[in-house]
């Protein structure tokens, strides 16, 4: 009886009964969780919440954000509210986004984060009045990345028609190596160089291809003159030769070179103009691309 | 016979202890398999996908990863998101267990391309399972898929010479020589509109178009002609310079016409397969 080994071969069967028998009763913590009440393990909370994360990190959004709403709102925690934001943000759900973020923003662990993304948002779809109101008035803000949203509030004055704030202000937010490319730009939207549209008109009126000459179209301006010019000459050369029907038609025909040559250029000052306004904005977004908008890289939940 | 007794219940008993883990596991995997295939069967492919994810992401042992991979790009597939099927069954290739379920899911990658219209590289692909010794015995169905990758890369001939080396009944061989039959010659329209302005159009059928090119053409080349006899050098360059660009318009309308021709023969050809062949379609 005292025998070791006889007791513990006695106890054994019976100890791992005990475990066996546990194992059918909870037969679920044999899955991925060890305290699953769950019915269906794969449907537990702890499941659904780590499967979405996978989910996030594959990109694939919107099942993502399908997994996350499955869980009861009292889980909902902030990180997964954040991402469920971001998810919407990325699939192009941008009014779910908004409202999330507001509401993280204004009370959360992320509502730094989610201040910047409103504006980052905002900004990025070249939402530009959007961003300026949210800024003005003052519903939201972050003390974390204030001068980020500051630096976009006054980079978003570059993209339209709106007149600048000061200088100085401006520049001074941006680090001082960049500071001169920043006053190119703003230089480049006070004083753009634009063409008048009148004294293209005007121009091509007094000598056909002038008006084009003015905006830069070389080539064309070079045509008109010699269209216009021949059309007249023939027009001229066969009214003294007699040649009335012919005369009448090169008449008619320069007369309608003449009249395109003033329309012409005044679309041709139209496109130019237009030309530079886009040439602004699309090598403003090429520079604040470079420098990722100026904006801070932050955990991205991935990795 | 106590000890006995007790050994044969640990000898029972441990096993089944040690492996209920994993059984109980199985167990849930298998029916998360069994669901996400009847979402599949019944069509609901969003929810099949989602479900398919869930199991290779808790299936550990990676038992149904071939199945999943492949049911998530079937899955893709149906839902025209030929990309991320193409993505999936190139996953399942690497979990394929025999070279049957290998040619399986290489033959879905050459499917896809041949719908997305990349018929070109699903020709490369069935070029390399072609050289491939695992798959000599496969060569009827390589053959197969060629033909349809010249089907939709518009080059018929090839299409009916790959069908012909299946059978010389083959209904897709009969279909892709009709093709080539009712096919227009591209050439062909515009050499002879080059040497009678209008003709090009009147081969491709469009009579009106080819009167009305010969119409101008004519005029122009008769009042250049006219200039021309009675000294009205100017005269005649113009009518000369209007001529020539009634010919090169005639030369080029005979050659659009001809396109659009074939181009409308060959998708009549394919809508008519999508809708009324009955054998394998991509």
């Amino acid at each position: 009886m005292n025998n070791p080994g006889l007791t513990i071969a006695r106890f054994l069967p019976i100890f791992l009964l005990i475990i066996l028998f546990s194992s059918a009763v909870y037969p679920y913590s044999c899955l991925y969780t060890e305290n699953d009440s769950a019915e269906y393990p794969l449907a537990s909370p702890q499941n659904i919440i780590c499967f979405a994360d996978y989910l996030y990190c594959q990109k694939d959004y919107l099942r993502a954000i399908g997994e996350y709403e499955r869980i009861a709102p009292a889980l909902l925690n902030d990180t997964i509210k954040f991402k469920i934001a971001l998810g919407n943000k990325y699939i192009g759900k941008i009014s779910q986004s908004e409202s999330l973020l507001f509401l993280l923003g204004s009370s959360s662990i992320f509502s730094n984060e989610a201040t910047l993304e409103l504006f980052k948002g905002r900004f990025l779809r070249n939402d530009f009045t959007g961003l300026r109101n949210l800024y003005d008035k003052r519903e939201i803000t972050s003390a974390k990345y204030n001068e980020k949203i500051k630096q976009m509030y006054y980079l978003s004055f570059l993209f339209d028609e709106v007149p600048l704030p000061g200088h100085e202000s401006f520049t001074n937010l941006f680090p001082a190596t960049e500071r001169k490319s920043i006053l190119e730009f703003i230089n480049r939207k006070e004083n753009p160089e634009y063409k008048s549209l009148w004294k293209a008109v005007m121009l091509s009126a007094l000598l056909p291809g002038a008006g084009k000459f003015y905006t830069e179209e070389y080539g064309d301006a070079i045509t008109i003159a010699i269209v216009t010019g021949l059309s007249g000459y023939l027009a001229c050369d066969n009214f003294a030769s007699g040649h009335n029907f012919r005369a009448i038609a090169f008449t008619g025909l320069g007369a309608l070179f003449y009249a395109g040559n003033i329309y012409g250029s005044a679309a041709s000052a139209q496109i130019y103009n237009a030309r530079v306004k886009f040439n602004l904005t699309s090598d403003l977004k090429l520079y604040l691309n470079k420098n990722n908008y100026f904006l801070p890289e932050y955990e991205n939940f991935c990795k | 016979m106590k000890i006995s007794v007790n050994k044969f219940l640990l000898v029972i008993i441990l096993p089944v202890l040690l492996s209920s883990g994993e059984l109980c596991a199985q167990d849930y995997i298998k029916e998360q398999y069994d669901y996400s295939k009847e979402l599949f069967k019944s069509e609901q492919y969003f929810d099949a996908i989602t479900e398919l994810k869930r199991l290779l992401f808790f299936d550990k042992s990676g038992a149904y990863n071939f199945e999943a991979n492949y049911l998530i790009a079937q899955s893709y597939k149906s839902g025209a998101r030929l990309n991320d099927a193409v993505k999936y069954f190139t996953i399942s290739q690497m979990y394929a267990r025999n070279d049957s379920l290998l040619f399986q899911a290489k033959l879905e990658v050459v499917k896809c391309n041949i719908l997305r219209h990349t018929a070109g590289q699903s020709l490369n692909l069935l070029n390399q399972l072609e050289r491939d010794e695992h798959f000599s015995n496969m060569q009827r169905e390589i053959i197969y898929w060629k033909g349809w990758s010249y089907m939709f890369m518009d080059m018929w001939d090839e299409a009916s010479l790959q069908f012909g080396k299946i059978s010389d009944n083959h209904p897709l061989k009969e279909l892709s020589d009709k093709v080539v039959k009712d096919k227009y010659s591209v050439s062909f329209a515009k050499v002879i509109s080059y040497i009678l302005p209008g003709s090009g159009q009147i081969y491709t059928g469009e009579y009106l178009s080819g009167l009305m090119s010969l119409g101008w053409a004519g005029l122009f080349g008769c009042l250049s002609a006219e200039s021309f006899v009675a000294d009205r050098v100017f005269d005649g360059f113009i009518n000369s310079g209007l001529f020539l660009r009634f010919h090169h318009g005639n030369i080029q309308n005979a050659e659009k016409f001809a396109v659009e021709k074939n181009k409308r023969i060959s998708d009549k050809a394919l809508i008519y397969v999508q809708y009324n062949y009955k054998g394998p379609k991509p």
